[in-house]
């Protein structure tokens, strides 16, 4: 149950700093930069440098670090999992022998790369999530989006999606957490057996988690149509969007530093 | 002594931003066979304490026994101690999940291990504790029932395991009143014939203070009131409008007549008390203007 509580990938923390005042559609790019920059390098002085960008912009936001690296954790056992499938199966000069297994110098250098890769991967999302708003998030998306419309991408459509997604994650969670205590008081068992059993004691999780999930939809479905919701057409925005000097400034260091250090490194 | 707390504190989100102080250095003691209340505003920690007498939470400082056991002790058997504490949850229709209603309640019977026989007794006995019949309702499909019935199927998959106390968190809640009516009763009769303990958790005293023999009254995790309904709402009005609590409406009428300068005795819950009350009152009165 304690799993549900610490899950901080996609939570956002309001607080008033230049990275949260920055237009969404800036940090969108931005991260978007920095990420295909991350898929470009192959050195590690190229990982230093984009981290240390990320970490200035950590420390910008105010959010205290414990939370950007909370993030960081459920994926620790992924990039784990790469590190070592890395380590023993590369080809390469051999450095230590493990039984049949091998540890070669190749595949050391590409597991930490990857390694740091995936960690300013995560660390760059958990920075775009935590210091961006819901709302303005999927507004930025949708404006972006909107480029492509002329080749029929239903912008507005895929935004309202997700913001509905987001706005449901915690109370999904919330309710997640509520039926397995209902459940535990029952007479479940979450905690023992083997696997093949772990799974079928889901089952008392899944269903009415998807039967309430559904009643959901169907609700909310309702409530927006009685609200006269038609979609995208027409429709005007409250929060209007504009790229001030600093969205600039922004996006072109980011920018150059992203170019410069692909092509360096 | 059923269940005892001693000091117990709880604090969601420990040492975190969102840290926040849920129940406030409570010390209880429930006895076997006691029909308890247990009221208090939305937040107040009334689900929180409730989770910690089945070992749900665990406190975060302070002790809790169930019959004698410590839920914080290392290698306690929590499974034993949510057998004897049946926990209903709010809204308890969102948990239902099987194809039917006797696998519905048979779900903790058969976590129990027992036998076929065994469960089907179990199913029947439950089912007739929440007054459904077994021939019309077992073969049913949970899902096509109302919710009134729902709730009361799921009640019923928390007593075939024959807890020795039940705790129920609003069991009412978004019922009309036909179907409040009928679960209240069916949870004093339980209470009556069977001897079960029960905690009924409300934010609306109305009922409550009918049934219960004890009130707990809770006001920002602390219990602030601890009495038989009538001293409560008798005695200590004043400090259940200090923190915002009503009354039952036949209670607050009494209080009125009493500050409008009538001896009258105000811990009366229920219309027909109230009644006889008033009588006996006007009664002595007109025999006072006679002599």
């Amino acid at each position: 149950m304690k799993i549900l509580r610490n899950i901080s990938f996609g939570q956002y923390i309001p607080r008033e700093s230049l990275i949260h005042n920055l237009d969404p559609r800036i940090k969108i790019l931005s991260c978007l930069a920095i990420i295909i920059g991350l898929f470009l390098i192959t050195e590690f002085l190229g990982y230093l440098i984009l981290g240390t960008v990320i970490m200035i912009g950590i420390i910008i936001s105010q959010v205290h670090p414990k939370f950007v690296f909370r993030g960081l954790r459920p994926i620790l056992f992924i990039i784990m999992f790469t590190l070592i499938i890395h380590l023993f199966m590369t080809e390469g000069e051999i450095l230590y022998h493990l039984g049949f297994l091998k540890i070669t110098k190749e595949g050391l250098i590409k597991g930490l790369l990857i390694t740091c890769r995936l960690f300013i991967l995560i660390l760059t999302t958990s920075l775009l999530t935590l210091a961006t708003s819901p709302i303005s998030l999927t507004d930025g998306i949708e404006r972006l989006l909107s480029v492509f419309k002329f080749i029929g991408m239903p912008a507005h459509e895929i935004a309202m999606m997700m913001t509905i997604a987001l706005r449901f994650i915690p109370t999904l969670l919330e309710e997640t957490e509520k039926i397995m205590k209902a459940q535990i008081s029952r007479g479940a068992d979450f905690e023992s057996g083997n696997i093949f059993n772990r799974t079928k004691n889901l089952i008392p999780i899944l269903i009415p988690l998807f039967v309430n999930a559904f009643r959901r939809a169907d609700e909310l479905a309702i409530a927006m149509e009685a609200k006269c919701y038609r979609g995208g057409e027409g429709r005007t925005h409250f929060r209007q969007l504009k790229i001030r000097k600093a969205d600039i400034l922004t996006l072109s260091i980011t920018g150059v530093i992203t170019i410069i250090v692909s092509v360096m490194f | 002594m059923f269940i005892y707390l001693e000091d117990v504190n709880f604090t969601y989100n420990l040492s975190m931003p969102f840290e926040t102080k849920a129940l406030k250095d409570i010390s209880l003691e429930i006895n076997e066979g006691e029909f308890i209340g247990l009221i208090g505003h939305t937040g107040c920690g009334k689900t929180t304490l409730i989770q910690h007498f089945n070992g749900l939470l665990i406190p975060t400082s302070g002790k809790v026994y169930v019959e004698g056991l410590d839920i914080n002790e290392r290698g306690v058997n929590l499974r034993l101690i949510r057998q004897k504490v049946g926990l209903v949850f709010q809204y308890p229709e969102n948990q239902l999940f099987e194809e039917t209603i006797f696998q519905e309640i048979a779900f903790g019977p058969k976590k129990l291990g027992l036998s076929e026989d065994k469960i089907e007794k179990r199913v029947r006995e439950a089912l007739k504790m929440v007054d459904l019949d077994y021939n019309l309702y077992a073969e049913r499909s949970p899902f096509s029932l109302s919710g009134g019935e729902m709730r009361r199927v799921a009640l019923a998959s928390i007593l075939s395991i024959r807890p020795k106390m039940l705790v129920l968190d609003e069991p009412t809640a978004n019922l009309d009143p036909q179907g409040s009516n009928k679960i209240l009763s069916e949870i004093k009769a339980i209470h009556d014939n069977f001897g079960i303990t029960v905690v009924l958790v409300s934010h609306n005293m109305e009922k409550v203070a009918e049934l219960v023999g004890r009130l707990l009254v809770m006001h920002r995790g602390e219990i602030i009131l601890d009495g038989p309904p009538r001293e409560i709402f008798g005695k200590y009005a004043d400090d259940l409008i200090k923190v915002g609590l009503g009354f039952p409406p036949v209670t607050r009428c009494m209080h009125e007549l009493k500050a409008k300068g009538k001896e009258i005795y105000t811990g009366v819950l229920t219309v027909e008390d109230a009644e006889k009350e008033i009588l006996v009152r006007v009664k002595r009165f007109n025999k006072q203007l006679k002599t």
